[in-house]
């Protein structure tokens, strides 16, 4: 499960960040983590609640955003949702279309004393 | 109770590894490719293949990732190229700080083509930037010509995807068709080659253009 080796990173700049705002309880973290990340929400919620423990963001509400993917269409001029990975455009059935969202996968802000 | 914006990718420890090992890989006139697959694809024959035809054009060194044992980087070392073994003990990936450490047991000055043989897995390396120059995914047809759509973040991030196996066809259910279009419509610009280590189909036109894309990112 590579969300481990995610999680593991994120809390290591998160604990990074509150020090450099001298807090010393975090109470809330938020993150977007986008369709096409490869990272499942749920897969980091668990990893998130045991590899917090013993540090300051343990208890800590870890709000994980996801983030619609979403493509748009050079010819038909429309922005449409990406359906597991086929940037297909449902208007002209084109390929060679811009992802535009989906790809996120970064801390967003956090909250503490 | 203060709020801070944090707005940093959760990767960014080893984005900033990864470009470390980028920028080293640039000073020694590296090309690196990152090579994935499930386990049991062929990725070590392919590349047992694509050595012994290439070795004597093109310096290559390979860093091979496995779970456990050094089964692999054997194999690789009886072709007579460098070859260092990265043992994940359980880890699904590479990532930056290992092939740091692996890099550092290669003479990259004795070396044009780096090859990373990633953990057999079809999903969790396709998260982690290894510094790659080109990716490539190996499908074997035993597997089934579904993965493409179950499993297709691997093979959207691929400039290559091989299908290997292709002698077994006739034994298998494989839809070679439906695998093909499954394939542009996820990931419309790779360049897909159909390989079969028993028979060598394919083997000359995938070392054809690994030739080109070598000699295109390191012009003489």
């Amino acid at each position: 499960m590579h969300e481990a080796a995610i999680v593991e990173s994120a809390l290591e700049l998160i604990l990074a960040k509150a020090e450099e705002h001298q807090l010393t309880k975090i109470r809330r973290i938020t993150a977007k983590v986008g369709e096409l990340s490869g990272a499942l929400p749920d897969a980091m919620q668990f990893v998130f609640q045991n590899a917090s423990q013993g540090t300051i963001a343990e208890g800590s509400d870890f709000i994980i955003e996801q983030v619609e993917a979403t493509a748009s269409c050079g010819s038909c001029d429309i922005t449409f949702p990406i359906l597991y990975y086929h940037p297909v455009c449902p208007s002209c059935g084109g390929l060679d279309n811009q992802v535009l969202t989906g790809y996120e996968l970064y801390i967003d802000t956090m909250e503490g004393d | 109770m203060s709020s801070v914006k944090v707005v940093t990718n959760i990767l960014k420890v080893n984005d900033e590894l990864t470009q470390e090992n980028k920028k080293l890989m640039n000073e020694k006139g590296l090309y690196v490719i990152n090579l994935m697959s499930s386990p049991g694809s062929g990725k070590t024959s392919i590349l047992e293949k694509v050595i012994a035809k290439l070795k004597d054009e093109v310096k290559i060194a390979v860093i091979e990732g496995d779970l456990y044992t050094t089964k692999d980087a054997e194999r690789i070392e009886a072709q007579g190229v460098q070859v260092v073994q990265i043992n994940t003990e359980g880890g699904c990936h590479l990532d930056g700080q290992m092939i740091r450490n692996a890099l550092s047991h290669l003479n990259l000055d004795e070396t044009n083509l780096l090859v990373i043989e990633n953990v057999g897995n079809l999903i969790c390396p396709a998260s982690f930037k290894l510094g790659e120059d080109l990716i490539i995914t190996v499908l074997s047809t035993t597997e089934g010509n579904d993965k493409p759509l179950k499993y297709p973040r691997m093979f959207e991030k691929s400039e290559f995807v091989i299908l290997n196996k292709v002698d077994l066809v006739p034994y298998t259910n494989f839809n070679k068709d439906e695998f093909h279009k499954d394939i542009r419509e996820i990931n419309p610009r790779a360049k897909v080659i159909e390989t079969s280590c028993v028979t060598g189909q394919g083997i000359d036109e995938l070392c054809s253009w690994l030739k080109e894309k070598i000699s295109i990112s390191n012009p003489v």
